[in-house]
């Protein structure tokens, strides 16, 4: 399948995980929340839900609301957490499989890897599930948020994926790595054979391998249409699979998680556990600080997003990449080379689609199909913005 | 959303630098081949003088395209001159004209390139043909005659040592696939494959060329599926044309441009097509195109008018190629159907090529009568022309031939031959025979003539007079018939341009007194404006007939189309009739 | 007069509306043949285009394209007829062209826009300006492709018998490799010529 091999940039933060664990002010989404400024948040306390598929917003920190605006909760921390009931310990061979997807509904969790689905969702079908894929592909350069929890908790993620196949009733699971993690994958062959449904798979070291539909087609040679249920295939990421044993085991909510802060901007690149909800002024100033000039980007640096300080750390954030602001370049007419037509994962010409305005000849193009992975940006010679250009003329069909 | 911030290291710059790379050695090659040699046995002052051709035609381009951009675009001064890149088509034409070529005419080239094929167009990355195609093919179509009066494709050196065309028009002129007629002249093949053979000023090292390619392969610079798909299948092509012969397809390759062409001029980013699966069709295409236009038209440059061809093609390529890229399947029927096509005509060309059965003479040749008087030698010969069969009297004496002299033809467009004295032209020119041109727009009966009179003195060479078996009966030309007799009335039916005509011709004392036009099936070309047509009556009604019949000697009376040539014929079949008895 | 200058530029029929291009190629081979071309046109415009405007009412309407082409025709065959006795040199020349002069974009587009809705004197106005452009820009395609291609110019042959002069011009440029350019005598270079004309009108104007 095309795709391209992206250069890594992720060894300036593996090293050792750091954890920021006491933040000063916790910002939580509004939602449909009732709290008033000056009531009292317990840790776990589930405040509101989402206006998005109704997740369930869950402060991670005890403490007194002091602001509310634009939408947000401000807590200040009291830094005692304090739950409402205490940790439980739950026997996971007695869940079944509606208590399953409650527990995990209740819990918020949804798609660690940046997507944002909520993971109850993706179970709860009538098909019968043949195989649980668990992502741990990582394939955008500089992030290694995944690769920082397998090095630390290899044994509960197996355990976790055990838990997820049997109380689903789920025929195998496959572990996907990519190959150039080596340290990894040796961890994980050493206790891998406690675990005969868990087969380890290593594929190739292309961007975008961890996007659904090239992950499972290099790894079953399957397509689908327009969801892998389709398939009888669940995709979910490895930290996603963390959170959800940690609710099963204990009842814990998503509060946590580890994100990648990197960059060359940033002085101590490095991963880092935080808590939900922590501003991002607030952990750089943890990570080192920053150089100026820089831009900040929540994601990696072919499909994240610009942030800025004020910003505040959400569930499906992996990665927070700081880099110097990018030079004015150059850009020169399109010479029709076809770089941006070999690379497309999803089998699209933009160079066509960049010259057609008609809306029936862009649907015969198919630009619907366009995951926004960006590689046509990345390899264009003459700097055209070849995504955002696609993007527009997707507007154009609607 | 922010565009990506990693962005690869191949910007468009670079890729234009590589291909200038790549070029620099084919430059510097060219310069020794025809500059440095022939100044070194002293033919040529200037040993610069390909090197300077080239940066002319570099600064032209750029200089045009600049001034036009200044004055109808809106664009600053250093985005023109950075961002253009005006000076490649310069380059590229430079390299694919023959050295002999005026500089004036270069001129005009240059301002074809860059104007008309590419800013009327609309600049860079918009034009449909390849620049420098475009300016060639304006000079061929111009200037072909002034470029080969200067001696054409060879320079100084070789007009005197190797005084022949270039091989692909010498192995058009022989018509024969024999290594010694074909390489011989040149050398080896590996004198082919170096360059060291006449031909264009960048064009003839197949070996530069090659490494050129591997270098934008190894890059990335260029779709390399195209050069290879181009060259494999002209090469599988005449393998089998060329009975299996391996040095015939290497021969086919390292002539007449090929890999220049291939690696440099189909590759061109704007003008070719973007997908996978249309560049391998646009490949294959070209490959059958080129073989088509070298073995079954008479025309030059194969492998200009193929890309210019495919050029206009691209669209359609890549709409089957996305077909096929989204659905894997949509590429078998283009591809079979290619491929039947490139089988069909390799076989066609096989079986016409290798008609001769004994002594590779030409089919189309015969010899109808050979009368030798002392060292003099009359030939009647014919030659299949264009329309009909053209039969001619050649003298030759002591080795060089006296005089050639048309007798019968039926062409539609012989009279342009007449018109330029063709065959006086011959005569004179009979030493420079393969480098000779044809008649523009009749170009078949034309080469014909050539023909003749290459096919007559090679018989001469090979002393075909003194075991000749005797004249062979001249069949009675089923142009002319006599269907009455009425006492000095004929009534006769000759064959002309649209059918037959029948006349009623009264002779008296070996003498016409009165032709009648009985019926017609013909429209006339007339003398003074060759683009109108006619009814005949009233043309040949214009004194035309009463000036054959004042007229003692019918061809003096002067009238080149073919409904009074027929006339003529009738007349004179008429005489030769009556004679006989 | 406004009008009329708007017809002979701005509305040219062969450089803006590209109407009348099957003439404007293949008489343009000399610079006489031409201009008396167009002269002939604008003849043939004004004549029937003001007949038509003037019976206009007379007509109806779902007849009116086979009545416009009878008056075409006649006023055409008039002209052939004149042309044929006193200067045949050029009925030859023209050949086909003339009686094709019948259908010719120009002469049938302008009776269907024109003369049918608007007033005589306009109708004349009208007729005056696109027949000027007409001839103007197909003598400037015949003066290029002659004098480039065959390094003569012809003012006045065809009409030797009435006007008893001759005016032909021979090696007007300098003698220089690249003249004469003899692909522009043939069709492919009327396609050239007409375009290269097209694309400087057309940005001029537009500038």
């Amino acid at each position: 399948m095309a795709g391209y091999k992206l250069p890594h940039h992720k060894h300036m933060s593996m090293n050792e995980l750091k954890s920021f664990l006491n933040p000063k002010d916790i910002y939580l989404e509004q939602g449909d929340s009732k709290l008033l400024v000056g009531d009292y948040v317990y840790k776990y306390q589930t405040i509101g839900h989402k206006e998005r598929f109704n997740v369930p917003i869950i402060s991670s920190v005890s403490g007194t609301v002091v602001d509310i605006k634009d939408g947000y909760i401000k807590i200040k921390n009291d830094l005692l957490e304090k739950t409402e009931k205490e940790i439980i310990n739950r026997d996971v061979s007695k869940i079944k499989k509606e208590e399953f997807l409650d527990i995990i509904e209740k819990a918020g969790i949804i798609g660690m890897g940046g997507a944002g689905f909520p993971t109850h969702m993706k179970y709860k079908t009538d098909k019968n599930i043949e195989l649980l894929i668990v992502n741990a592909v990582e394939c955008e350069p500089y992030i290694t948020a995944d690769y920082s929890i397998m090095n630390e908790k290899c044994n509960e993620l197996l355990e976790g994926i055990n838990n997820i196949i049997r109380i689903n009733k789920i025929n195998n699971a496959i572990l996907a790595i990519k190959k150039t993690n080596v340290e990894v994958i040796k961890k994980f062959k050493e206790i891998i054979d406690k675990y005969p449904k868990i087969e380890l798979r290593i594929v190739r070291d292309i961007y975008p391998m961890g996007w659904e539909r090239t992950l499972i087609k290099e790894v079953t040679k399957k397509e689908y249409d327009i969801l892998p249920i389709e398939l009888g295939i669940v995709v979910n990421n490895i930290s996603t699979i963390f959170a959800i044993n940690n609710a099963l085991k204990h009842d814990i909510p998503l509060v946590e998680r580890i994100i990648t802060i990197t960059g060359e901007n940033v002085k101590n690149p490095g991963n880092v556990m935080v808590k939900i909800g922590t501003s991002v002024n607030e952990i750089l100033k943890f990570m080192g600080g920053i150089h100026d000039d820089s831009v900040l980007i929540s994601g990696g640096p072919m499909m994240g997003v610009e942030i800025n300080k004020t910003d505040y750390i959400k569930p499906q954030m992996n990665c927070i990449l700081v880099l110097p602001k990018p030079k004015e370049e150059n850009i020169i007419n399109c010479l029709r080379c076809g770089k941006c037509v070999s690379a497309c994962p999803a089998n699209l010409a933009p160079v066509l689609i960049k010259e057609c305005s008609n809306k029936e000849e862009l649907i015969k193009l198919q630009v619907n199909k366009c995951i926004s992975c960006g590689l046509c940006s990345y390899i264009c010679p003459s700097r055209i913005d070849l995504r955002n250009i696609v993007n527009e003329k997707k507007e154009v069909i609607k | 959303m922010k565009a990506p911030l990693l962005r690869s290291k191949n910007t468009t710059p670079r890729m234009m630098l590589n291909v200038v790379i790549a070029l620099i050695p084919i430059i510097v090659f060219s310069t020794y081949k025809n500059g440095y040699i022939p100044y070194k046995n002293g033919y040529i002052t200037n040993m610069f003088y390909p090197l300077i051709f080239i940066l002319i035609s570099t600064l032209a381009t750029f200089t045009f395209e600049t001034i036009y951009q200044i004055l109808f675009t809106k664009k600053s001064l250093k985005e023109i001159v950075c961002n253009s890149y005006a000076f490649m088509p310069g380059l590229f034409l430079g390299l694919i004209l023959p050295i002999n070529t005026p500089i004036s005419i270069l001129l005009v080239g240059c301002f074809a390139s860059s104007i008309i094929a590419k800013m009327l167009f609309g600049g860079f990355g918009q034009n449909i043909f390849n620049p420098a195609l475009v300016g060639r093919l304006i000079i061929i179509s111009c200037y072909a005659m002034v470029i080969t009066n200067a001696s054409g494709y060879l320079n100084k050196y070789e007009v005197d040592t190797i005084s022949s065309a270039t091989p692909l028009s010498n192995a058009s002129i022989k018509g024969t696939i024999n290594y010694d007629d074909l390489v011989t002249p040149y050398g080896d093949l590996s004198d082919f494959f170096i360059g060291t053979i006449p031909g264009a000023i960048g064009e003839t090292s197949a070996l530069l060329c090659l490494i050129g390619l591997i270098y934008l392969a190894i890059t990335k610079t260029i779709k390399v599926r195209i050069p290879l798909y181009y060259i494999s299948t002209v090469f599988i092509m005449t393998f089998f044309i060329g009975n299996c012969e391996l040095w015939y397809s290497i021969f086919a390759i390292c002539s007449g441009g090929l890999m220049f062409g291939a690696t440099f001029m189909a590759t061109d980013p704007v003008t070719s097509p973007v997908t996978k699966e249309g560049q391998i069709l646009y490949g294959l295409m070209l490959g059958l195109l080129t073989v088509i236009f070298r073995y079954l038209t008479p025309y030059p440059e194969g492998v200009l008018t193929s890309i210019l061809t495919m050029n206009m093609l691209v669209f359609i390529v890549d709409k089957i190629g996305i077909k096929a890229k989204m659905d894997g399947k949509k590429i078998i029927l283009p591809i079979m159907i290619l491929l039947g096509l490139i089988i069909l005509f390799t076989v066609v060309i096989h079986l016409k090529y290798n008609q001769v059965t004994e002594g590779n003479v030409d089919p189309n040749y015969s010899i109808l009568n050979i009368e030798a008087n002392g060292n003099e030698v009359k030939y009647t010969v014919t030659q299949k022309g264009y329309q009909s069969t053209i039969k001619g009297i050649i003298t030759i004496k002591d080795g060089k031939v006296l005089d050639y002299e048309i007798k019968e033809q039926g062409d539609s467009f012989f009279s342009k031959v007449e018109e330029r004295d063709y065959t006086k032209y011959l005569v004179d020119n009979q030493d420079k025979l393969d480098s000779i041109d044809t008649v523009s727009g009749a170009t078949i009966s034309s080469t014909a003539v050539l023909k003749m009179l290459v096919n007559t003195i090679d018989g001469y060479k090979n002393k075909n007079y003194l075991n000749f078996d005797g004249p062979k009966e001249e069949e009675k030309p089923a142009d002319f018939e006599i269907l009455e007799t009425n006492g000095n009335i004929y009534k006769v039916k000759q064959k002309s341009f649209g059918g037959d005509m029948v006349l009623n011709i009264t002779i008296i004392d070996n003498k016409v007194s009165n032709i009648e036009l009985v019926s017609y099936n013909d429209t006339c070309v007339s003398e003074s404006n060759k683009n109108e047509y006619y009814e005949c009556p009233e043309y040949l009604e214009n004194g035309y007939i009463s000036s054959l019949i004042e007229n003692n000697d019918i061809d003096t009376v002067s009238g080149a189309t073919i409904s009074s040539s027929a006339l003529k014929n009738a007349i004179k079949n008429t005489l030769e009739a009556i004679n006989e008895g | 007069m406004k009008k009329l200058f708007n017809s002979i530029i701005k509305e040219n029929p062969t450089f803006v509306l590209l109407l009348g291009l099957c003439p404007a190629l293949a008489v343009t081979t000399k610079f006489e043949n031409a201009y008396l071309m167009g002269i002939c046109v604008l003849f043939i415009l004004l004549i029937s285009n003001t007949i038509i405007s003037i019976i206009k009412k007379l007509i109806p309407e779902n007849v009116k394209i086979p009545c416009y082409i009878l008056i075409i025709g006649t006023t055409v065959t008039i002209t052939e007829i004149i042309l044929k006795k006193y200067i045949p040199d050029l009925y030859n020349a023209l050949g086909i062209y003339l009686p094709l002069i019948v259908v010719n974009c120009i002469v049938l587009g302008r009776a269907l826009l024109v003369a049918s809705k608007e007033s005589v004197y306009n109708t004349i106005l009208d007729s005056l300006g696109i027949g000027i452009g007409f001839t103007l820009a197909i003598s400037l395609i015949a003066l290029i492709r002659e004098i480039l291609g065959t390094n003569t110019l012809t003012i006045m042959d065809a009409t030797k018998d009435i006007t008893g002069y001759i005016a032909i011009y021979k090696n007007i440029l300098p003698n220089i490799s690249i003249f004469p350019i003899p692909i522009l005598v043939e069709s492919s270079g009327a396609f050239l010529t007409l375009g290269l004309l097209l694309a400087l009108f057309n940005k001029g104007g537009k500038k």
